[in-house]
């Protein structure tokens, strides 16, 4: 068993069932589904055995190191350590995720979609795993093809410029890491007359601070490009929103992090000198990229934009937690990757939800589904809250710990990053209240809304089945209420009148809203937006189980976080002991 | 007893985990069943961990796990009760139960009513552990806590847009203040290292060590965590919005526990303020000014909930400017008699809209007492408390709260805030029995053949009962003043004797007894009390040379603010007599104030202020920088370059014309090129 090499199996388990729906080009749908899935639990369920079995301690474990190319100096090495050891696991289990959430929604070029789906996966698997640069830079330009066509094929109306737009961005980025590896390899050389690509090898070596510099700018700009960094996050936005749900997720959940882990596996061991150079810069644009991004994101219409900015801001605190240089900003760092990972993938199956049913993504459209869809209200509360850093839920432990660690750093910088709390509030709360409070489009109003426009003062007023004197005689509506007079009902959950009629209406209102109701609003009200009309179910058992293990996770990690510390501490403080 | 003190704070929180699971397909309206009795084994907890620290003064811990482990800085969760935690306890735990039970008949009906009952043992649990808390940032995770659930009641209505306005407004002005909060506990940490109270690593038995320019940042990054939460000056406007959310809950939450969980921290911290003056003098001016602004307003609204709202807020600046004149004992006595008054009031105030179905525009009631008799004299006990009447509770706290701030070591601010107390407590009786006389007394100014007020269930009478118990004895505890046996207990908490006292400055004194005559500007009979008060002022001259309160002080004090009690309530009786209709209010309300009418029914127009000065720009610049630094600048850079380089490349396109003879000429005049580049670098032809 200690020889199994369970990270290329991990790695490559999605490959083989990509490469199964390849030759198998008349598969059913179904049967694409299932080969899909089956080999992305079973990535999962290896990347599981492989946290557990993980020692906790700084060393790069369950390698794989074979010769490959050795003229070039090019090997097969792959190894982890605890920081890799959490992204596998989160990268496994969002993919699984985005296969479920995709099931029923993505018909169009099934087996195509899978095939990319799973590609997509053994490029992210293998960049957390490879410390080989060489192997590296293969899986990292291996997972921006299939994304590149998830959104340019399965995504929205505008699907081709995002696409675009992503992969050049990116490939800008690489291209420069290509120039800083290359460079890297060839300072070694003439150093040591060694040539080699082994990360932890040329991490050895000892680069003129000029030479560090530029070196780890190249680096730099494509990881920042990756995280996103401002100014180079114009293509999120696009991104997120022309992109279908589950690469939305994969996009925002685990991509993302690769900028954040490349910082780490690669700028800091190899150019530590650059790092202290250039820290006060990458300070200063992420604290801009937390606020920004929080500001921005406060007027967006498009929900799925709003949460692409706030991943904006969100990133700015993992680059901020790195260059600030200690043990509490890089711990908060990582768990800001890892509850960004479910709470913005949450987020977006969320978002995903609703636009499988309405169509449409602009907060404006959406009202009241919190009477519509309890239980995916439910789930809407608490991915939000744990995304404005609720404390007990995972967000709140990050970012406390980056914001104290800034605060070492400086206070200034802290006082800045903390304050995107308040921000952080105000644009998710603002969208939570337009989109699952207030009322359904065509919903009678609350008689008791202090802040109702004059035009439904007026329109209550018309309304026959409110005021205090229908209450008494209310016991005529009975359980079939038409919603508009069970809403109208609503106004008396306040009054515990201790009125037999005023109850029976409120409770018919509770299972009417709860349950089947939406028979009984098609009724009766003629000025209904379009889209009211439409039926409203609650998360189907497959929505619920996409959800159910993030939400788990999010809460799990805010009131439990320690097994994470004691998994990535040691690779930290390998990580850091340059520095300090 | 230690072993079980995680039990207290556990049994709320099953109840949430129950109703919220199953509330709403298998329990629904029986959701009572469940939060009601955790609650009230928290209360015989809370009792039994009372007496425990009555006996053995030594403070419970108990260590639950460890939170986070960030290199040095680690977290715990570990329980800690002494004897102020022992006080909030029993005040969070006994209004907390009666709540629930009230709200067995005020939420009765309702669509949302496991939801009510998920939330309100989900608040009980969260408050319990704010107060059991053993270090800074495990106070916080459930100084959040509250917020989160205050977040959902208050926006519990949630198909009305002013509650959720209300909702989000109280969670982002709450916020600023946590900014605050937050970056206080960063700064603990870099100071001290730890983040725990007591104990080996505990911060306060180190204050002492600090600079004072870091205590000072510390304690003032505190407070203004504590100025949200319990709304103080300029962070209280999310407080009478709040009365959004149902009655029960302004009870609970926005009256009696949460929003006092800030002086419950600057009281845990007072080993920290202490060692500033500076942060003293802060909170003793912002605590005053809180009381008198809020007190002030409160005298012109028509919402019942609001008048009692701005009552509230008038209160917790009297609690904040004790703290600020070191009287921690005074604050928290106040805390706990206010507890029960102020939650009696609230619920006296559900009793009255539920009764009235649905009405809580003061102008429209009038002689509820024939209707609610019980709901009446409850509500007037709870009045009398609130506005300081010998001998309901709120008297003997808040005349402690006057003379500490009389004889206090900050000086002369203890003395400007004890006049502003003085002048605060005649408004509070104005206001109280403003109200009280508009809802109660004079002739219905309602539709009596249409509408029918009742008296309300059981369930809801029995609360108020019995919280007029405490309401109207509750202050013996403190009796004798500075010497009760409430001072005793919390002696081992506030023993550490801080600052030396400096010499008080006596010169002003009488000016300031006189200012106090000409302050209530409120009409006749304030004037004759005031005049009352400077006189007693100048006898406490006599008594001033010494720090420990003298019981000519006492009770020269309690002489003075009986009279501008009593000079309140009766003006506000005397006043308000026999109005008959909506517009005869107004024209009262008018000639009471005068020109400052508009400016106080505008609430001093702090709202408008804020808007105009934070929200709107925020806003404005929130677009500006999409439309067009992120748009405009940004990305427009980015498509810039390729649509760049796409025309470059257009343009290079035309270089491939497919003409045979057009190629040609190009290799031909290439070929001349490359030859003369070569034979001019590389040779030596032309040297």
């Amino acid at each position: 068993m200690d020889n199994f090499p369970i990270l290329s199996a991990i790695c490559y388990l999605p490959l083989l069932g990509a490469l199964a729906l390849f030759f198998l080009p008349s598969v059913s749908q179904e049967t694409a589904r299932r080969v899909a899935l089956g080999s992305a639990l079973a990535s999962f369920a290896l990347s599981v055995i492989l946290l557990l079995r993980f020692d906790h301690n700084a060393e790069f474990q369950f390698r794989e190191e074979f010769e490959w190319l050795p003229g070039v100096g090019a090997g097969y090495f792959m190894a982890v350590d605890g920081i890799a050891v959490l992204l596998i696991a989160l990268t496994t289990l969002l993919t699984a995720i985005a296969i479920v959430w995709s099931w029923d929604t993505v018909n169009k070029r099934t087996r195509e979609y899978y095939i990319a789906l799973l590609l997509l996966e053994t490029g992210m698997l293998g960049v957390f795993m490879a410390l080989d640069l060489f192997l590296f830079y293969i899986f990292w330009e291996l997972m921006l093809i299939p994304m590149a066509l998830l959104i340019g094929i399965w995504g929205s109306t505008n699907r081709v410029y995002a696409a675009v737009k992503f992969f050049i961005y990116t490939l800008f980025g690489s291209l420069l890491m290509l120039v800083a590896i290359v460079a890297t390899y060839q300072s070694y050389f003439t150093q040591t007359g060694i040539r080699t690509l082994d990360v932890l090898q040329l991490a050895e070596g000892g680069y003129g601070r000029t030479f560090q510099f530029w070196v780890f700018a190249a680096f730099f700009v494509a990881f920042a490009v990756k995280v996103p960094l401002f100014p180079f996050h114009t293509w999120l936005p696009d991104a997120h929103v022309e992109a279908p749900t589950a690469a939305s997720v994969i996009l925002a959940a685990v991509m993302l992090k690769m900028g954040g882990y490349g910082l780490l596996r690669f700028n800091l061991p190899l150019y530590p000198q650059a790092a202290r150079d250039w820290a006060p810069w990458i300070v200063a644009l992420s604290v801009i990229a937390i606020l920004y991004g929080a500001f921005v994101a406060l007027v967006q219409p498009d929900m799925k934009k709003l949460i692409a900015y706030s991943s904006v801001s969100h990133m700015g605190f993992v680059t901020l937690g790195i260059f600030v240089l200690n043990l509490q900003g890089m711990d908060g760092a990582m768990m800001v990757m890892l509850a960004h990972g479910f709470n913005t993938g949450g987020l977006f199956l969320l978002v995903g939800v609703i636009y499988e049913r309405a169509h449409t993504r602009q907060i404006a459209a959406f009202g009241g589904l919190a009477t519509r869809m309890p239980a995916y209200a439910a789930y809407f509360a608490l991915f939000m809250f744990a995304s404005i850093g609720l404390p007990g839920l995972s967000g709140f432990v990050g970012e406390f710990l980056v914001a104290l660690g800034a605060w070492e750093y400086n206070p200034w910088v802290a006082t800045l990053t903390f304050a995107v709390v308040i921000v952080a509030a105000w644009y998710m709360m603002w969208m939570f209240q337009r989109v699952i409070w207030g009322r359904a489009p065509g919903e009678a109003p609350d008689p008791h809304d202090g802040a109702l426009t004059t035009e439904e003062r007026d329109s209550l007023h018309k309304e026959p089945a409110v005021g205090h004197d229908q209450a008494s005689g209310g016991l005529g509506h009975g359980l079939g209420a038409p919603l508009p007079v069970a809403g109208g009902s609503q106004l008396h959950d306040g009054s515990p009148s201790g009125s037999v009629a005023a109850t029976g209406a409120a409770v018919a209102a509770d299972q009417a809203v709860s349950a089947e109701g939406d028979a009984a609003h098609t009724d009766g009200h003629g000025g209904e937006k379009a889209g009211a009309s439409e039926r409203w179910p609650d998360l189907s058992k497959k929505e619920a189980l996409t959800l159910f293990p993030l939400a788990f996770l999010t809460i799990a990690t805010g009131v439990y976080p320690r097994p994470i510390f004691d998994i990535v501490e040691p690779a930290f403080e390998r990580i850091l002991a340059p520095f300090l | 007893m230690e072993s079980y003190l995680f039990l207290i704070p556990l049994l709320p929180l099953a109840a949430f985990a129950v109703n919220i699971l199953l509330g709403r397909g298998v329990i629904r309206d029986k959701a009572h069943w469940v939060a009601a009795p955790a609650v009230f084994g928290s209360w015989l907890l809370s009792i039994l961990v009372l007496l425990d620290l009555r006996e053995n003064e030594e403070p419970l811990r108990q260590h639950l796990f460890r939170w986070i482990p960030a290199g040095d800085f680690h977290v715990d969760v570990t329980l800690f009760a002494d004897q102020l935690t022992a006080v909030m306890l029993l005040v969070v735990t006994t209004v907390g139960f009666l709540v629930h039970v009230y709200s067995v008949g005020y939420m009765h009906g309702d669509g949302g009513y496991y939801r009510f009952f998920s939330y309100l043992p989900l608040f009980v649990f969260s408050m319990l552990m704010l107060v059991l808390a053993d270090n800074f940032l495990l106070l916080f995770v459930f100084w959040e806590g509250v917020g989160l659930c205050s977040y959902f009641l208050i926006g519990f209505w949630f198909k009305r847009r002013s509650a959720a306005n209300a909702a989000k407004k109280a969670f982002i002005v709450n916020r600023i203040g946590d900014l605050g909060f937050g970056l206080g506990i960063m700064w603990t940490f870099w100071t001290f290292g730890s983040i725990a109270f007591y104990g080996e690593e505990g911060v306060f038995a180190r204050a002492g060590e600090i600079g004072t320019g870091t205590i000072t940042g510390i304690a003032l990054l505190l407070f203004l965590g504590a100025c949200g939460k319990s709304a103080q000056f300029p962070l209280h406007v999310w407080l009478p919005d709040a009365m959004e959310g149902p009655t029960p809950v302004s009870a609970l939450i926005h009256a009696a526990t949460m929003v006092t969980a800030g002086i419950y921290l600057v009281a845990r911290a007072h080993p920290i303020f202490e060692q500033s003056e500076a942060a003293m003098l802060v909170v003793a001016i912002i605590g005053a000014f809180t009381a008198f602004m809020a007190a002030t307003i409160a005298l012109v609204q028509n919402d019942i909930k609001r008048v009692v709202a701005y009552s509230t807020l008038s209160q917790l600046g009297y609690m904040a400017f004790a703290l600020g004149t070191g009287a921690w004992v005074a604050a928290l006595f106040h805390l706990m008699t206010h507890a029960f008054f102020k939650g009696l009031l609230f619920l006296g105030c559900g009793s009255v809209i539920h009764g009235m179905h649905e009405e809580q525009d003061i102008r429209n009631m009038g002689g509820l007492r024939r209707f609610m008799p019980v709901t009446t004299w409850t509500f007037f006990a709870a009045s009398l408390a609130n506005a300081g009447l010998i001998p309901f509770a709120g008297f003997w706290s808040k005349d402690e709260i006057i003379v500490g701030g009389w004889i206090s070591d900050y000086q002369p601010i203890g003395r400007i805030v004890a006049v502003v107390g003085l002048v605060s407590a005649f408004l509070t009786a104005l206001y109280m029995f403003r109200l009280f006389t508009l809802v109660f007394f004079t002739r219905s100014r309602f539709d009596e053949a249409h509408l029918h007020p009742h008296e309300s269930p059981p369930s809801m009478a029995l609360p108020l009962l019995a919280l007029a118990v405490p309401t109207v004895l509750i202050g013996f505890v403190g009796f004798p003043p500075e010497d009760g046996p409430l001072h005793h207990f919390l002696e081992p908490v506030f023993a550490d004797e801080g600052i030396e006292p400096e010499g008080g400055e006596v010169a002003s004194l009488v000016a300031f007894g006189q200012e106090d005559g000409h302050e209530p500007a409120g009409g006749d009979e304030g004037t004759a009390e005031g005049g009352a008060t400077g006189a007693a002022a100048d006898a406490d001259h006599a008594a001033e040379g010494e720090h420990h309160v003298s019981t000519a002080t006492t009770v020269t004090f309690g002489a003075i603010s009986t009279a501008a009690a009593l000079g309140g309530l009766l003006l506000g009786v005397v006043a308000y007599r026999g109005a008959g209709s909506a517009a005869e209010i107004v024209a009262r309300d008018r000639a009471l104030t005068r020109g400052l009418y508009p400016f106080l029914l505008n609430k001093w127009r702090w709202d408008e202020l804020y808007g105009r000065l934070f929200v709107r720009p925020l806003s404005d610049l929130s677009t500006f920088l999409w439309r067009v630094v992120d748009i405009g600048i940004i990305d427009a850079t980015v498509n810039g370059v390729a649509t760049g380089i796409g025309a470059f490349s257009q343009r290079l396109r035309h270089v491939q014309t497919g003409l045979v003879t057009n190629y040609a000429l190009a290799i031909a005049l290439g070929m001349v090129v490359m030859v003369g580049v070569y034979l001019g670098l590389f040779s030596n032809l032309f040297r």
